[in-house]
């Protein structure tokens, strides 16, 4: 278990108009086998008008730290640490995970709406799109003709016949189609931020790249702030203002997305970086990293990568690093002792081009 | 047919103009009067080669036809036309007990590895108890400790070490990628001649699955066994197939629409839909540049049980003029390209007709596609 030392660092200050702000969030199961620590002591800002990419791999605890945000993580885990929202009309800032039931229902949508993988399943079969549309705006007491005008341009905008789509049953339309569909969904009530959980791992990667184009758009036309989770990196790298990058349940690495996939810190970042399989590099210079993930249960003591790191010391073994900052560009951190070292030892195998 | 098994001039596996087609109104009447409606044609028309030792990369998108076409060739699904020859001889009448090799074999010789392997192993038996039974089957002059050996010295190849420790592991103590492992290992056991992986590594995660192409390669070098892997990551696709010199084809709704070896398909794509698809694969380099806007004139793609006539990427492509919708290309080569590779495309053989009819008008116009549909044959 990792030592849960509140005294840690944990934060990459930068002066900026802030969406949200999670501190210290922590979220606990308890689980047969003990209690499990799957978010441990996670502190970001969201800019306001962003778009955040928050990478990991699968047990990182990327999930978690996005169902925090809405404070929806499901029984029995339990959340803490605060997480808050700045309206961006000025006035009282709201603190999500202090909402009774009926403020935070009320809160979800109109403030943070979440798209998640699978949409097929966040639709009800037995209604249509148009119902979905309807239901959501009356549970919030929205003018439902003028909701669903909105309703109509959405849909136009993610490249979607609104009549056709509107009166289909879910299983009428395409993944793809639905994915798009529950994007404009979670729009309609004017949301500020939007929280995507893998929001396009079950398509193709025509259909994903379009929603990514698709989305960037929307953030435009909308300005929304997104926050994006997935495994996939490269994917994401693109419509990305910065990255956070997850690992055994904490934050390793958070800096802007340029700098962060040149010349990241963390040993881990780098070692990620040369084993993805990419399209322009070398065929003979991608590896994977060795080992795998650590277990909720059994997270390592000490900095949570030192068994898999090329670099770890005793340091490692014992303390968990706070978020140092990174030589470079303002607001670069990384929970790792040995910046310097990670960046001139483990050498980056692609080049990002200017 | 003659049976010419054997045959230097057979390659290893020949699929010729195979059709795998689904549903429809196939009942007598129907028949009498010659209505085909609702027919899925998952694969139409196919013709393809794998020698030994090769490697082809299957690449497309969901409902193209790239497991049913995957499966056909592997006589796990009953072509509806055309043949499936395994050196030489028709998989598909060796089934009726005709021809020299006997089918028994050439099921061992035709393996394939899933999807989310961990579910096909059996999880109340150890890891050598999964392995041992289809090695007792088809290995039956070894006997029990040299089975054991082998299987031992297999888990040890693809890095499940010790392998004292993983023989007597059961499936839920092994990870997502070890469990993967086994299954390659099982199916290695039989040494066939040719194994289908479907999607055998997007499941990993990131950080593990150069690793386990690597394993794979080392087993199909080791092996001389042929591989079909079967992908709808361009990324993974170019790694496998690239490192063993193979090819890649690339498959939309039910036809093979460019193949070729694996650096020339990825630096000089001809095909639009080609493109297309290697648009959407983001390499890192590339993360300063904004996404630009999808390379076809609608993202969704067509009802496969009703394909867009002539060319099928017509509806989609950016290049299609009038010529593509009436006209069906078929997969060609050019003097100037490299040996072997092929597309079916009128603009990328820059054919006069298809130059003498107007442009496809560029609208994005969405009802076009309005007739997708979910969970196609893939």
């Amino acid at each position: 278990m990792a030592t849960q030392n509140t005294e840690r660092r944990n934060r990459i200050d930068v002066a900026s108009d802030n969406v949200l702000e999670i501190e210290n969030a922590s979220v606990g199961f308890a689980m047969d086998r003990g209690d499990a620590q799957v978010l441990n002591n996670v502190s970001i800002d969201v800019h306001r008008g962003e778009v955040l990419g928050v990478v990991g791999e699968s047990g990182s605890g990327k999930s978690m730290l996005a169902d925090s945000m809405l404070d929806s993580i499901d029984d029995p885990g339990t959340l803490t640490g605060r997480v808050t929202f700045h309206p961006p009309e000025g006035g009282d800032p709201v603190v999500v995970n202090d909402l009774n039931k009926e403020e935070l229902r009320r809160f979800r949508w109109e403030r943070i709406s979440m798209v998640v993988q699978g949409a097929m399943d966040s639709f009800n079969p037995t209604l249509t799109v148009g119902d979905h549309f309807e239901e959501t705006l009356r549970a919030h007491d929205y003018d439902v003709p003028e909701g669903m005008e909105r309703a109509r341009d959405l849909l136009e905008d993610v490249h979607l016949d609104a009549d056709r789509v509107l009166d289909s049953y879910p299983h009428q339309l395409s993944g793809g189609m639905t994915q798009r569909a529950l994007i404009a969904l979670s729009l309609i009530l004017d949301p500020d931020v939007l929280v995507m959980d893998e929001p396009t791992a079950a398509l193709d990667l025509l259909m994903q790249q379009s929603i990514l184009k698709l989305l960037a758009e929307l953030k435009a036309e909308y300005d929304l702030t997104v926050v994006i989770v997935t495994h996939d990196l490269s994917h994401v790298a693109r419509i990305s203002d910065r990255l956070a990058v997850m690992y055994a349940f904490e934050l390793l690495e958070l800096g802007p997305v340029s700098e962060l996939v040149a010349d990241p810190a963390h040993p881990y970042t780098r070692e990620l970086l040369n084993s993805i399989p990419d399209i322009d590099a070398d065929l003979d210079e991608m590896g994977s990293i060795e080992g795998t993930s650590p277990d909720p249960l059994n997270v390592p003591e000490g900095c949570s990568y030192h068994p898999r790191c090329p670099i770890a010391k005793e340091k490692c073994v014992n303390e968990n690093p706070d978020l140092f900052d990174v030589p470079g560009e303002e607001g670069h951190g990384a929970a790792c002792f040995y910046i310097d070292e990670a960046r001139e030892t483990i050498p980056l195998k692609k080049e990002v081009t200017e | 047919m003659s049976s010419n098994s054997g045959s230097d001039s057979e390659p290893l596996l020949r699929v010729d103009d195979l059709d795998v087609h689904f549903g429809g109104n196939s009942g007598l009447l129907d028949r009498l009067f010659g209505e085909e409606q609702g027919t899925v044609r998952a694969v139409d028309g196919v013709s393809l080669d794998i020698g030994e030792n090769d490697v082809v990369a299957l690449v497309g998108e969901s409902g193209c036809g790239k497991t049913t076409l995957g499966k056909a060739m592997i006589g796990l699904e009953r072509p509806t036309g055309g043949t499936v020859r395994f050196r030489g001889q028709d998989i598909w009448k060796t089934e009726l007990e005709e021809g020299d090799i006997p089918y028994k074999r050439i099921r061992k010789s035709l393996q394939m590895v899933h999807q989310d392997a961990g579910n096909s192993l059996d999880p109340n038996r150890t890891i050598f108890d999964n392995l041992n039974p289809a090695l007792k089957k088809w290995r039956p002059e070894l006997n029990l400790v040299e089975r054991r050996e082998l299987v031992h010295r297999m888990l040890e190849t693809v890095g499940l070490t010790p392998s004292d420790d993983y023989a007597s592991r059961y499936p839920h103590q092994l990870s997502g990628g070890e469990a993967q492992r086994t299954v390659i290992v099982r199916s290695m056991l039989l040494e066939p001649d040719l194994i289908l992986a479907d999607e055998a590594v997007s499941a990993l995660d990131v950080s593990l699955r150069v690793n386990l192409m690597d394993q794979l390669l080392e087993l199909q070098e080791m092996f001389a066994t042929s591989f079909v892997f079967i992908s709808h990551n361009m990324s993974n696709a170019r790694y496998l197939a690239g490192k063993a010199d193979g090819r890649i084809a690339v498959m939309y709704l039910g036809r093979i629409v460019e193949i070729g070896p694996v650096e020339e398909i990825i630096h000089n794509p001809q095909h639009p839909y080609t493109k297309s698809l290697l648009w959407a694969t983001s390499g890192l380099s590339r993360i300063n540049d904004p996404i630009e806007d999808p390379p076809v004139r609608s993202i969704d793609v067509p009802d496969p049980e009703n394909p867009p006539s002539g060319c099928r990427f017509h509806t989609r492509c950016p290049e299609a003029r009038e010529f593509c919708t009436e006209h069906d290309p078929e997969l060609e080569t050019a003097p100037e390209w490299l040996e072997r590779h092929e597309t079916a495309c009128y603009y990328a053989h820059d054919r006069e007709e298809y130059w003498n009819t107007q442009p496809l008008p560029d609208e994005s116009d969405v009802g076009e596609d309005a007739d997708a549909t979910r969970g196609a044959a893939d």
